[in-house]
């Protein structure tokens, strides 16, 4: 109980911190919005007509949008540990690394949820995939949205596991940011295939298309979570 | 005569031998013809290289229990190494993707896997000259680990991915004997050169600490 | 590090005798490639003139034929092996440049230091 206690604190301390100052929100939705809108133009006006293309373009410019705000988010956050010491600090109160490294997983994942949910109906707006979709899937809309959702929180979920990890490596380091995204990207692909082919299948035919990638999701995720969670009391320890 | 020196003239003669047993013993396959042959050092290259990232897991895994220096520069030399051998598997493979399917690149998962296992590896390098001195070990070995456990998952998701659309390009089990004996050869002789360059790199790294700590002291 | 210097240079000369030996590779020639070569230079010599003349030209392509595939074929080999030796040359001699300058320091360090007592 009192190990859910400190990360419950541990979480109110950085959710406080990112939205206390609503500009880092304020600021990644707005570079998220960019970034769809680049895509926009790169293959815009006039979008491919078959379903299965406008949900393959739709999946690509989701899951690129969010790596790039997830490395945004992951450098800002660790920025702010790093800053005055506060990690040092934080390691004085005795708390465990283990509690640490859950807390910030979950915070930055409560976060980027946040920007996700905002950011996916804007981008299905965008690219007008709403209104080639089947009629089927037009009648059930909300249903369809919140699998959705559902795919690209696990995702993000494995994402924030090993993005924790290598950004609190990466903030020791002059030139961090180009540094984290050499990095993490590489570690991201199996994330990126999954994650997108969910959501092809999920846009055009509003299922999963077999649980193989689902299961890739979560087996990362798991896989991820289970081995940084072991391995953050090193990265902190220096 | 060190065992370095050893390891190396057992190399270098083992190399002469596959090569030998490459272009001479081997019977020529039928469809790539004398093309095939790139095949013989090409896997032999990325089976080194999954090798070499292999002792880089092992070492960092065994660096962060332990905490001896002598595993982190194994780790260091080790991932170092493997780009090499990376850049022989990425040069060849092309060639021969050319050749055979009339394009540079094909998404084989082995391949594929390989590619993202050694773009990994490459940050894990950059990643150590742009740390501090007192923290790059450990952080590194952290790299290093999670860098190697991304394998499996990727290699399975590729293959998902890819969907089976190819044929098994390099199947090894059905080889005519004298093509297996000359695949082995040469398997063991990038083996041996990789263990020979292990060693001059692991004393190269040696030296340099061995200054290093000289001109500490005379600092002082 | 002379000694090391030395080995590269061996590593280096058994990759290029490789090369040397890659300019004997026998010919290979299948039934496949024959029968395709010379049902496509007669598709080539619709001439109309006596059969002996036909064979002579017929055979003379199909000969070019195999032959230009061949050539096609090694060039890809031997860029391949050239890549290879290429690389790992490289590799090693500047494993041995970098050993050779750092050996020297370390002698240079030591004399000096002795001077000084």
């Amino acid at each position: 109980m009192e190990a859910f206690r400190q990360i419950g604190w541990l979480i109110h301390k950085d959710l406080a911190l990112q939205f206390r100052t609503k500009d880092m929100l304020a600021l990644i939705i707005v570079f998220s919005v960019l970034v769809v809108l680049i895509f926009c133009f790169a293959f815009g006006p006039i979008f491919p007509e078959q379903l299965e293309e406008r949900g393959k373009l739709a999946a690509s410019v989701l899951w690129g949008t969010f790596l790039f705000a997830g490395i945004i988010a992951l450098n800002r956050s660790f920025d702010i540990e790093r800053m005055n010491g506060a990690l040092h600090g934080l390691r004085l109160t005795g708390v465990d690394a283990s509690y640490l490294y859950l807390s910030k997983v979950v915070s930055i994942f409560l976060f980027l949820m946040l920007l996700e949910v905002v950011v996916t109906p804007i981008t299905l707006q965008f690219l007008d995939v709403l209104t080639v979709l089947p009629v089927a899937l037009q009648a059930q809309l909300p249903w369809l949205l919140l699998k959705l959702i559902g795919v690209i929180a696990i995702g993000t979920l494995g994402f924030c596991a090993v993005g924790v990890v290598v950004s609190g490596i990466s903030t020791n380091t002059p030139g961090k940011e180009s540094l984290l995204s050499v990095i993490l990207l590489p570690l991201t692909f199996p994330v990126v295939m999954a994650g997108a082919k969910c959501t092809v299948s999920l846009l055009t035919t509003g299922g999963l298309g077999g649980n193989f990638w689902i299961s890739v999701l979560v087996v990362y995720s798991l896989v991820f979570l289970a081995s940084s969670y072991l391995l953050f009391e090193f990265v902190v320890e220096g | 005569m060190t065992r370095t020196q050893l390891i190396g003239l057992l190399s270098a003669i083992l190399l002469f031998v596959a090569i030998y047993v490459v272009f001479s013993f081997a019977e020529i396959e039928m469809t790539m013809l004398e093309v095939q042959k790139i095949f013989y050092f090409h896997i032999s290259s990325a089976f080194t290289l999954f090798l070499a990232f292999g002792v880089t897991f092992i070492s960092s895994i065994l660096y962060l229990i332990k905490r001896r220096d002598k595993h982190d520069t194994i780790a260091l030399v080790s991932t170092e190494i493997g780009i090499v051998f990376g850049v022989v598997v990425f040069t060849t493979g092309p060639i021969w993707a050319r050749y055979a399917w009339n394009t540079w690149w094909n998404w084989e998962p082995r391949l594929t896997s390989a590619l993202i296992l050694w773009l990994t590896y490459i940050g894990y390098l950059i990643l150590r000259s742009a740390l501090a001195e007192e923290k790059k070990r450990v952080y590194s070995a952290v790299l290093g680990i999670i860098g190697f456990l991304n394998v499996p998952i990727v290699y399975f998701s590729v293959e998902l991915w890819q969907g089976g659309l190819h044929p098994d390009t390099s199947t090894k089990m059905n080889l005519p004997s004298t093509m297996q004996i000359a695949w082995l050869i040469s398997w063991l002789a990038l083996t041996l050169l990789y263990l020979f360059l292990l060693m001059f790199r692991y004393r190269t790294e040696q030296i340099k600490l061995e200054l290093e700590t000289i001109q500490h002291q005379q600092m002082n | 590090m002379h000694k090391g210097l030395w080995i590269t240079v061996l590593i280096a000369f058994a990759l290029f005798f490789g090369l040397f030996i890659l300019s004997q590779i026998p010919v290979a020639i299948t039934q496949d490639e024959v029968s395709i070569a010379v049902s496509d230079a007669i598709a080539e010599t619709n001439a109309q003139v006596d059969e002996i003349e036909i064979e002579q030209l017929v055979t003379q392509k199909a000969v070019g034929k195999l032959e230009a595939r061949q050539k096609k074929r090694l060039k890809f080999l031997v860029s391949a092996y050239f890549i290879i030796w290429l690389i790992f040359s490289l590799y090693a001699l500047h494993l041995a440049k970098m050993q050779n300058q750092l050996c020297k320091r370390l002698e240079q360090l030591h004399s000096d230091l002795q001077q000084k007592r």
